[in-house]
């Protein structure tokens, strides 16, 4: 059920340069939140933005929401600029959700940037030792320090100015010679997202992106979200998405 | 005090009718915005066939407002009929459906017509010769006084349901195009549709919408499409008026209002605020209640009168 509830800021902590880890208060729609899901936040009128902004969900604890948002614009600057005790107005449940992996199986959980989000959510809820998260940057200082990282969790850079040296699909081809998972689940830029298709479709296995594109409604209203799909036609991103199939859109 | 409102004959319970393309097929915001509240909720211009839309991306954020070009993408008459409209009713059967039309040639429109006008669900037809994201019918239908006409009058002959048509504000003679519609026996003219608009990414040096072009919605364009609807008001008083465009508060619906509208139609603001209906209802009833009107009738048309 889609609610608009007023969020109040428990925390916002700068993880990394303009990366920031913000949780937001909302209890009604965390009671609802699995993981895939996003919501969105109307950011400050002071902001001077018209439309909401979609955030993947990076997890719930105690009536939170875990958000992991970068400060790229004039959106997103009114919101990691928030501070503890704000309020925010917060829409959600939105989106379709991962499928529920089964426990025993191995997950390889693959994020570039901010798509990390959802992939740490995943992790947390699959909770499997074997399962393997691997988060991307383009240099150390786009990423926060491993200490705050969950267990299981691998930093790799472009650069190799911290954790391993490569982008997020040439660090997975490498594990690739040696290990190989069940499933890959994936968020991130187009580029990382074309190479899991292309990783997932050579070694045949099934694997799950999920989609950015600008959206205006967030609700399915509007198909201005719209992703081409390798099937013809489009699908909306907020709606039908954001977690597809690997093989189903056209990136 | 009354809310209730007439345009022309057709009786809405309040003023507020959300805007088509903005509203999907009437089931997508559930409880945030439920139709039975709208005076009336138009849904997705259909044409004949589905329509995919256009490139991707279809849409950016511009100072109070956006550009969209979704190029009318909708699922086509068929699954509309078979789907969509049973949907609509079963989720919302105490609200009211008026069915936007998009046709690229006279004969489409026709041809929707007549298998809709038949249909209970609909109560109204809104004619979209307006949408400036599609390369026929549309805006080039809408610029066209002699192509409105025609239109409208084959229109009449077939819809058992009143003839609402959706006025683009990108034409030099906007009160011609309502003047040609009134007199082919429209039942109410909506001023306006979204303006013509783009905008460039300097990092990559091209437009950012993947058609190059889009329309204009939102705050941005509240006072030129009030203007319209004010001149349209001015030179044709007896003709059913709608007002859209810009509306995200009580003020401008009332606006609106006072220009001559007798219902207002909301659209890009419930992306941002969802309850921005329940906020431009409670505005009205207190807006009306402190200048001592008892009815829309009371102030309508106003400030066209000074």
């Amino acid at each position: 059920m889609k609610i608009q509830e007023k969020g109040v800021v428990v925390s916002n902590i700068e993880a990394a340069r303009n990366l920031h880890f913000l949780e937001v208060r909302v209890p009604e729609i965390t009671a609802q939140i699995v993981p895939g899901n996003f919501v969105s936040l109307l950011p400050p009128a002071s902001s001077g933005v018209f439309l909401r902004r979609p955030f993947s969900v990076a997890g719930v604890h105690d009536g939170t929401l875990q958000l992991v948002i970068r400060d790229i614009g004039k959106g997103t600057h009114a919101i990691t600029s928030l501070k503890k005790d704000d309020t925010i107005e917060v829409l959600g449940s939105l989106g379709n959700s991962y499928p529920t992996f089964e426990p025993d199986k191995k997950l390889w959980l693959l994020g570039g940037g901010t798509g990390i989000a959802s992939l740490l959510f995943l992790h947390s809820i699959h909770n499997n030792p074997k399962d393997r998260i691997l988060w991307g940057g383009k240099c150390s200082c786009e990423l926060p320090e491993p200490t705050v990282l969950p267990s299981g969790c691998t930093l790799a850079t472009d650069d190799g100015s911290c954790g391993e040296c490569g982008n997020v699909v040439e660090v997975a081809r490498r594990w690739l010679k040696t290990d190989k998972p069940d499933y890959i689940a994936a968020c991130g830029p187009k580029g990382l997202l074309k190479g899991v298709q292309q990783l997932a479709a050579e070694y045949s296995i099934p694997a799950w992106i999920s989609c950015e594109e600008f959206m205006a409604c967030g609700m399915g209203a509007c198909a201005g979200c719209a992703v081409p799909l390798a099937a013809g036609g489009y699908a909306r991103v907020c709606a039908d998405g954001p977690i597809f199939k690997a093989e189903e859109v056209l990136l | 005090m009354s809310l209730s409102t007439k345009v022309g004959s057709f009786e809405l319970a309040n003023p507020f009718i959300a805007a088509s393309g903005t509203y999907g097929y009437g089931t997508e915001y559930g409880d945030l915005s439920p139709a039975r509240e709208w005076g009336a909720v138009i849904l997705k211009s259909v044409s004949r066939n589905p329509r995919p839309g256009n490139l991707p991306p279809r849409c950016c954020e511009v100072d109070s407002g956006m550009i969209n070009s979704i190029g009318l993408a909708n699922v086509g008459l068929e699954k509309y009929m078979a789907e969509k409209l049973p949907a609509f009713a079963a989720a919302n059967p105490d609200a009211v459906c008026i069915a936007s039309l998009a046709g690229e040639t006279l004969d489409e429109f026709l041809c929707l017509a007549e298998k809709l006008t038949e249909v209970k669900t609909i109560k109204a037809f809104e004619l979209n010769i307006s949408c400036p994201n599609v390369a026929k019918g549309g805006m080039h239908f809408g610029a066209d006084c002699s192509a409105s006409r025609q239109l409208v009058t084959e229109m009449k002959k077939i819809s058992s349901v009143p003839v609402w048509v959706k006025v683009t504000p990108s034409t030099t003679d906007p009160v011609g195009v309502a003047s040609v519609c009134a007199e082919a026996g429209a039942d109410a003219v909506v001023a306006t549709n979204t303006i013509p608009a783009m905008k460039i990414d300097i990092t990559r040096c091209r437009p950012v919408l993947g058609n190059k072009t889009g329309g204009l919605s939102g705050p941005a364009m509240f006072p030129a499409s009030l203007r319209i609807a004010y001149m349209i008001h001015r030179a044709l008083p007896d003709l059913p008026l709608v007002g859209c465009g810009g509306v995200d508060c009580g003020e401008k619906a009332v606006q609106y209002i006072l220009a001559g509208c007798s219902a207002v139609e909301i659209g890009t603001a419930t992306f941002r605020r969802p309850d921005t209906l329940a906020e431009v209802k409670q505005f009205l009833s207190e807006y009306m209640d402190r200048m001592g009107f008892k009815t829309i009738e009371d102030f309508r048309g106003l400030a066209s009168r000074t």
